[in-house]
């Protein structure tokens, strides 16, 4: 493939792109030049190579800005002087004047990041799945620690319903998402209400009245029942339910 | 401060009543100020089984309704010292029972009593939910059979959802399996559903089981609640619930076939 193949317009030259990129942050719990010093010796000791050449983000974010003088310019001396390479300081805004000096690229933390409305959204997709940091678990997802007795209902309307206890013959569970039960099944199980067919049913102890996936349900487990009792997933294939030892 | 129990079950005809009879009266002769209240407005039995139908004259009802003061209705039990009978209205219906009504009861009660014993009617309806509504702790009396323990499951339910303590977020009500009319041979003949399958469907801690026997049913016939019956295993059965209940560590009789002897078997046990 030539260049030309890929950059068809003769006039351009280059394209910015946007990419993700899994980096190392050094997050700072101190500014005693003294005590980065002595980990990042012990550091190189352990592991010879891996500080060479690494490039590394700079965080400030655990850190308090001192009231007198900033000693950034030292710290980031002996963090270049171990082998690291600093592409950028994340910080919060406070310290943008103090980082002036560093003359590297200033980050904004994480949560203000995302405040800050980036201009341009050309590519609003990917920038909403940029932010890398592992998630909470999904505010939509319901979790019950208590018995389903007969004849109550529980209900994850947005996400996936997870449930830690027994559920009995004749209480009723529906969830958006894929349910999950710890305990035993025995009552009913509605995975997929709004008709999501990639939901599932996954149990400890299948036993249950009744399985549902976006609208197929089974009342009548005989072609199950190798499964009775024991720990089962159930998902839809086509227009059947199928189950499959967890 | 005291302590409020429901005895009750979803499901009628399990031994509510006799269970209620005989847990308080096995208070009461601990030592505890007990009073047993009949929450089954218009079905009033209570009375019978504890041998006072003949004493009522005011009723829970009237004392709801101020007709009367709780000391004007309360029966003082006539075999033990500290053991009363709050009883229900025969003519009434259970829509009589309301929160507020029952609420200014048992506040009254608590304050002169160490248990308040609640003898629910069966069903989900109004009665029920009136003897769950306020309790503390819950004696759930199940059948070994399926449509019993589902409609314990039932009421289980309703106990976390609906009580006071469900309502304002307080430590759940505390509860308890009683097992009764329990028929070890039945369960050796796979009739009837062993301890452990009803222990494994409701998850609850097991207080007691109570062999199915002649006893219960000569005891409520005479009006003498069967835990003063010592002689009888349903007796024994209601005594040790008890202690257990008090937080004595005993382990459960009556779980396997009893051998009979040859006199027993000659003349009859």
């Amino acid at each position: 493939m030539t260049a030309n193949a890929s950059h068809p317009n003769n006039s351009t030259g280059f394209q910015l792109k946007r990419s993700r990129l899994t980096l190392t942050t050094l997050e700072l719990l101190s500014l005693e030049l003294e005590i980065i010093r002595l980990q990042l010796t012990e550091q190189a000791k352990l592991a010879p190579n891996l500080l060479h050449d690494m490039p590394v983000i700079l965080s400030l974010e655990k850190v308090a800005l001192p009231e007198k003088t900033c000693n950034i310019n030292a710290i980031i001396h002996e963090c270049e002087r171990m082998g690291l390479r600093i592409i950028a300081i994340r910080a919060q805004a406070h310290w943008r004047h103090c980082l002036k000096t560093t003359e590297i690229a200033y980050l904004p933390t994480l949560s203000t990041q995302s405040d800050e409305p980036i201009s341009k959204p050309q590519h609003q997709t990917i920038e909403q799945t940029a932010n890398s940091e592992p998630k909470p678990i999904h505010p939509k997802h319901v979790v019950v620690n208590k018995p389903v007795r007969s004849g109550q209902q529980v209900i994850a309307p947005e996400g996936d319903l997870i449930v830690l206890a027994p559920v009995s013959a004749g209480a009723e569970l529906l969830a958006k998402g894929n349910i999950h039960v710890y305990g035993p099944l025995r009552g009913r199980a509605l995975a997929g209400i709004e008709g999501n067919t990639n939901t599932g049913i996954f149990c400890l102890q299948f036993a249950a009245e009744l399985v549902a996936i976006a609208g197929h349900y089974m009342t009548e487990m005989t072609p199950f029942q190798s499964f009775w009792q024991k720990g089962a997933h159930i998902f839809r294939e086509g227009e059947n339910l199928q189950i499959l030892p967890l | 401060m005291a302590k409020i129990i429901v005895v009750t079950s979803g499901k009628g005809g399990v031994g509510k009543t006799t269970t209620s009879a005989a847990i308080a009266t096995g208070l009461a002769m601990r030592g505890y100020k007990t009073v047993v209240i009949d929450f089954d407005v218009g079905l009033r039995n209570l009375d019978l089984v504890m041998g006072c139908e003949r004493r009522v004259v005011y009723d829970f009802v009237n004392v709801i309704n101020e007709e009367s003061n709780i000391k004007q209705a309360l029966i003082k039990d006539k075999r033990i010292a500290n053991l009363f009978v709050l009883p229900a209205s025969q003519t009434r219906d259970k829509e009589a029972l309301t929160k507020e009504g029952v609420g200014r009861v048992l506040e009254e009660l608590r304050k002169s009593y160490d248990y308040i014993v609640c003898d629910s009617p069966a069903g989900i309806e109004k009665g029920a939910l009136m003897a769950l509504y306020y309790a503390d702790e819950a004696i759930i009396v199940t059948n070994p059979e399926i449509s019993s323990v589902r409609d314990s499951d039932r009421i289980l339910g309703i106990l976390q959802s609906k009580s006071v303590r469900a309502e304002q977020d307080l430590e759940p009500v505390k509860e308890y399996l009683l097992l009764s009319r329990y028929d070890p041979e039945r369960v050796n003949r796979g009739e009837m559903l062993s301890v452990s399958d009803v222990e494994d469907i409701l998850a609850i801690p097991l207080l007691g089981v109570i062999p199915e026997s002649k006893a219960v049913l000569k005891a409520s016939n005479q009006g003498i609640p069967v835990i003063h019956d010592a002689e009888s295993d349903a007796g024994q059965a209601y005594a040790d619930s008890v202690d257990r209940f008090l937080g004595k560590d005993l382990p459960h009789r009556f779980l396997e076939v009893q051998k009979k002897g040859l006199l027993k078997r000659m003349f009859g046990g």
